[in-house]
């Protein structure tokens, strides 16, 4: 394996409520490389998605070391964090989450603006962003007037438009239908054919399939590894 | 701002409500902020220099600045280093019979010292001002300047009218000059014209029918227990406000120690020149502060209706808030976000609010002439105005949307990847009912004090004044206006009382110097 892009150690979260304890992970062990594809499948409530969060610095492990980018992570301020997350990680969300007052450019715009970017490279590289998913003819456009695949085409582009370290994405196609999800899954994997390092959660053993790697989770605990023998 | 501006139109019922709600309580603001400034801060039209002019009276301790002798004027006239020129007048103009060509008019006049003009800086549009000497207590000259308004209404503008004598309550004065046009005094009370102190006095002695008797000056020149007069000084260039008041302090000191038995517990004081008189600052004050406490009352609430309705607009933003903060928006950015949003909002509410006080305005203005006082409280949209008005827009954006703003700022980020991000606990329903109770206190404490208000008005209208006023009917009837001597006035007086007397269902009728409710007036009573 190459340089760990990722490595969480001994990770648990724990979620507390008034009167309940949730072990949402346990003792999790990971290390994701630069430039590999990684999926992480498991059923519904097995913490994907609680994984998921803790790597694009969503949330904070209760315990355990969090190293992205040979940078410790878990004790970043919140302000770092904001940054780490602007620069280092791109998420692609499973309900696309475009702004519905931006257009098609604004939203894959955003996180350059956010990182205060002078406008002229923000436009270059929207520009290119866009054009790279094929959605450049539809930059004027609200995400109302997109199709889901679309829609989720530009949620590509907003989280690769700033080159960042990792790619999380989170059931990219768990809101399209077939013919659309397997239009993404292309794509995530032409990105990952130009060095992208990604990070999939999958329910769909079908999509986990593209992936390099899979991670299973199974009660908050990894239970398995395996790594894909061919390339679809 | 682009980005706020559109959101905002994505929702026009919800903004269209915001800026109307800001909108009324700016105007509010607005209007009263303007009655302020035309009271409190802006400079009477005509005065040069108004930055350098100062209002002096006499102080007593635990009072605000009041009146001072005409002697006590004059030793500060003389002694006094801080002042260019220092002018003495009566601050309040009061009313006159003036006749011109035959035909007699009430017309407001006030007394003032030989240098008033020079002192205010108020150049002659005709004639000139006084001369040195007119206004000596052992030779005073029937002189009269007339107000720019005054010379166009009775003369048509007519240069002519220099050099004509019109009788003032039936003494000849002879016209010297016409003010400036717009100047109308250095206060908010206005005048017709002018005349000089001590032919003011000799008038108001009653001194006789021929102008060689305007020559007995009465006592009140002479004493120092009068106390009636206020001044204007014009400070020297470089000299401060401090400076000017430790040296008239000292000359008060002096002055009471000089002549203690007039002066005891009195001294002089000073203060920025402002439109209300000195006397009259400190109720006038405590009015305008009640009536911005009540307009600022109305814009509070109109902040907290938009902080609650930010925060709920908060609650079904809470994705997108969520989704910038996942993409890398700081705390910082997001706040700025949300408060833009309501600084846009706030600024269309100022604009409207500022439409809508110039309607206010307006209506003001066209009452203020009813009131049966020689007063000019002149309410304008100014750039003090707007600027209040836009400094209001921003506490108003930041009373509003501040809290909601750092409130959305809070959002719980793993919701980013939840579809149901609606429900978000309790502390969010604690914030929205801290703003609807603080609406409804707010609103309660408003209705409360305007039905107090009412209250105070209608019981003011209603007061027993300890006799009956059933069937009673006033008069008022000021024949010194027409020039009576005191001998005409109760030969007027006793024939008119006896011929009331005699018309059928009159039981009596009597005649009063001054009637309960009016303390200057001179009155003729029937019931």
């Amino acid at each position: 394996m190459n340089q760990p892009l990722i490595k969480l150690e001994g990770v648990r979260k724990v979620f507390y409520t008034d009167e309940v304890e949730t072990h949402a992970l346990d003792n999790i062990n990971i290390e994701i490389a630069k430039g590999e594809y990684v999926s992480i499948a498991g059923p519904s409530g097995c913490g994907k998605s609680t994984l998921l969060s803790i790597l694009g610095l969503l949330d904070t492990p209760t315990d355990g070391k969090y190293v992205l980018n040979d940078r410790p992570a878990t004790q970043l301020s919140l302000s770092e964090r904001a940054r780490v997350r602007n620069r280092e990680v791109g998420f692609i969300f499973q309900s696309f989450n475009l702004i519905g007052d931006l257009t098609v450019y604004e939203n894959v715009e955003l996180p350059l603006t956010y990182r205060g970017m002078r406008s002229a490279e923000r436009k270059q590289r929207v520009t290119a962003a866009l054009e790279r998913v094929g959605m450049a003819h539809r930059a004027k456009h609200l995400p109302s007037q997109l199709s889901g695949g679309q829609q989720q085409r530009v949620a590509v582009a907003r989280a690769v438009c700033g080159e960042p370290s990792i790619l999380l994405a989170d059931e990219p196609t768990g809101n399209l239908d077939s013919k659309n999800g397997e239009a993404v899954m292309d794509l995530l994997k032409e990105l990952h054919s130009s060095g992208a390092t990604i990070c999939m959660v999958t329910h769909d053993a079908r999509y986990a399939s593209h992936a390099e790697r899979t991670i299973h989770l199974f009660d908050g605990r990894v239970v398995e590894e395996s790594v894909a023998t061919s390339s679809h | 701002m682009k980005y706020a501006v559109r959101t905002l139109l994505n929702s026009p019922a919800f903004s269209l409500v915001a800026i109307v709600s800001i909108a009324i309580g700016i105007a509010g603001n607005a209007v009263i902020f303007s009655a302020a400034d035309a009271l409190f801060l802006r400079a009477r039209p005509g005065i040069s220099d108004p930055g350098r002019l100062v209002d002096v009276g006499g102080t007593r301790i635990g009072r605000a600045l009041d009146t001072m002798s005409y002697p006590n004027f004059v030793d500060l006239r003389d002694r006094s280093r801080v002042f260019d020129g220092i002018a003495a007048y009566r601050p309040v103009a009061e009313v006159f019979g003036l006749t011109i060509n035959g035909s007699a008019q009430p017309a407001y006049g006030t007394a003032v010292s030989g240098n008033y003009f020079q002192v205010a800086g108020v150049p002659m549009t005709a004639g000139r001002a006084f001369a040195a000497g007119e206004d000596r207590i052992e030779s005073p000259s029937a002189v009269i300047v007339l107000s720019y308004q005054l010379w166009d209404r009775r003369f048509g503008a007519d240069p002519r009218a220099i050099g004509r004598v019109v009788r003032l309550n039936g003494r000849p004065f002879t016209i010297v000059g016409v003010a400036a046009s717009g100047f109308a005094g250095t206060n908010v009370s206005i005048a017709d014209f002018w005349i000089p102190i001590p032919s003011y006095t000799a008038l108001m002695a009653n001194a006789g029918a021929t102008g060689d008797e305007l020559r007995g000056a009465s006592e009140v020149l002479n004493s120092r227990a009068s106390v009636w007069l206020v001044a204007n000084g014009r400070l020297k260039q470089g000299v401060t406000l401090a400076q000017a008041k430790d040296d008239v302090a000292r000359l008060g000191r002096d002055l009471e120690r000089e002549y203690p038995e007039d002066n005891r517990g009195r001294g002089i004081g000073i203060e920025r020149s402002r439109p209300v008189p000195p006397a009259g600052r400190t109720p006038a004050a405590l009015f305008v502060a009640l009536l911005f406490a009540l307009v600022f009352l109305i814009l509070l609430i109109a902040c907290t209706n938009i902080g609650g309705m930010l925060l709920a607009r908060g609650m079904a933003r809470a994705k997108d808030v969520s989704l910038r903060m996942a993409l890398g928006a700081s705390r910082e950015q997001i706040v700025r976000l949300l408060l833009t949003e309501s600084l846009v909002l706030s600024t269309a509410g100022a604009l409207l609010g500022i439409g809508l006080s110039l309607l206010l305005i307006r209506l003001m203005s066209a009452m203020i002439p009813a009131l049966p006082l020689p007063v000019s409280v002149e309410l304008r949209l100014d750039w003090r105005v707007v600027t209040f008005s836009g400094a209001l827009a921003i506490v108003t954006a930041l009373l509003s949307g501040l809290w909601p703003a750092l409130d959305a700022s809070k959002h719980d980020l793993v919701s980013t990847f939840r579809t149901d991000v609606a429900a978000r606990g309790p502390r969010r329903l604690r914030l929205r009912h801290a703003f609807v109770v603080a609406q409804m206190a707010l609103s309660v404490l408003l209705v409360v004090t305007a039905l107090l208000l009412g209250r105070s008005l209608h019981q003011a209208g209603v007061i027993d004044p300890g006799f009956s006023m059933d069937s009673v009917e006033a008069m008022r009837l000021d024949l010194q206006l027409g020039g009576y001597s005191d001998r005409a006035v109760r030969t007027f007086h006793a024939d008119l009382l006896s011929r009331i007397a005699q018309i059928p269902g009159v039981q009596s009728a009597r005649r009063g110097k001054r009637s309960t409710f009016d303390p200057q007036s001179f009155r003729t009573g029937a019931s």
